[in-house]
């Protein structure tokens, strides 16, 4: 019995040794909040097969904060030489909405980079020319259809989207969120593509 | 049989009185923390007064510089390092022998590390950006905890120890919880 009772205080000291954790987290991101940072190339809602749907985002080095009377330094924030953010394309199919893939040669990449794989994860990069972080990126529209652009894969509010900075070690990750023009009340970008 | 029973229950009852006189003569104990200094990379020790036959008094020191902590606060994933505490307790023994019991604990906790925030700072060319900043924190926690002690040779002592406190003043740069966990290894004299 009395072995019982070592094997119990013990075994609760190693458990509740290792719960002093609810001060972990991570707290080195920031959100700020801007506006327009990300563009959805203007367009009627009705595209023709095989053109290209363009989405475009720019983060100036000297970020205008709300709420700030200076502007704000993203890079001495952050370091980074990158700020990503994420959207997808989907089809309507019946009453599902599908992905829609493409091979990433067909993908027009005009600046920045781009992941292409469950959803586009891009890339907008440091151009020193601009002071800015650029990104532009045309996806083919290659069949007709119902179509709707989401951001929804990194948004919190359906407006808005997140700029995160791939920061250096130990610095402030900031976290951009700007709204998009042309978006619906639930975050959707609504078109379709006609032969 | 009969007599041979009560026979060892005397010598057994004869040994414990003598260990539990020996040990009463005994009103100081040094510990270690063994569980501390394997797991947390933790200093710590205590001292324990022993008052009468339930009550005793003490306080206990220890120090933390955990390699994983240390790595865990630089790369943010957690905004507070502690890196000292003071305990004082006060200990009431819950068994009647004085040489393998349970007792309770209230104790309370001068305990302080380092805090980091993120700041908005301005530079030279009147730009803003943001930056971590370390600063110092200090605390008053107040807990409880459950222990059991046992003695050996009617001097070595290791106890197990489990309680929890909460900080109290400072809880915005500071540990929200204060655990008190301990296998110890002592000395009484």
């Amino acid at each position: 019995m009395k072995k019982i009772h070592y094997i119990a205080v013990l075994m609760l000291g190693i458990v509740t040794s290792s719960c002093n954790t609810n001060d972990d987290g991570f707290y080195l991101n920031k959100v700020v909040e801007a506006n327009g940072l990300i563009v959805i190339a203007p367009h009627p809602s009705t595209y023709t097969v095989n053109e290209k749907l363009y989405v475009s985002a720019s983060v100036p080095r000297l970020l205008t904060e709300a709420g700030q009377s200076t502007p704000l330094d993203v890079i001495k924030s952050t370091g980074a030489s990158v700020f990503t953010f994420s959207y997808a394309i989907e089809k309507q199919n019946g009453s599902n909405w599908d992905i829609v893939y493409v091979a990433n040669n067909q993908i027009d990449l005009v600046k920045g980079t781009l992941y292409n794989d469950l959803y586009l994860q891009a890339g907008s990069n440091y151009v020193a020319s601009t002071d800015s972080f650029e990104y532009e990126a045309g996806f083919p529209l290659l069949s007709a259809g119902t179509y709707r652009l989401s951001f929804g894969y990194n948004g919190v509010a359906t407006n808005r989207v997140y700029l995160r900075s791939e920061s250096a070690a130990g610095q402030v990750i900031l976290n951009l969120n700007s709204t998009v023009a042309g978006l619906d009340a639930e975050g959707f970008y609504n078109f379709t593509v006609t032969n | 049989m009969k007599k041979i029973m009560i026979l060892l229950m005397f010598f057994s009852i004869a040994s414990k009185a003598q260990e539990n006189t020996i040990l009463a003569g005994k009103k100081n104990e040094f510990r270690v923390d063994l569980l501390a200094i394997l797991v947390s990379n933790k200093a710590s020790i205590s001292y324990e007064r022993f008052l009468s036959h339930n009550f005793s008094v003490g306080a206990n020191v220890n120090f933390s510089d955990s390699k994983k902590l240390n790595d865990d606060f630089d790369q943010g994933y957690r905004n507070n390092l502690p890196k000292f505490e003071f305990n004082p307790y006060v200990r009431y023994a819950l068994s009647k022998s004085t040489s393998r019991y349970y007792f309770a604990e209230v104790f309370g906790s001068y305990n302080g590390g380092d805090y980091r925030e993120i700041k908005r700072l301005i530079d030279a060319n009147n730009n803003g950006y943001y930056s971590t900043l370390k600063s110092k924190y200090t605390d008053f926690a107040l807990g409880g905890a459950l222990g059991y002690k046992m003695y050996f040779k009617d001097r070595i002592a290791l106890e197990f120890l489990v309680g929890f406190g909460s900080n109290l003043t400072n809880k915005a740069k500071s540990p929200d919880v204060i655990s008190r966990v301990g296998i110890n290894l002592g000395y009484r004299f």
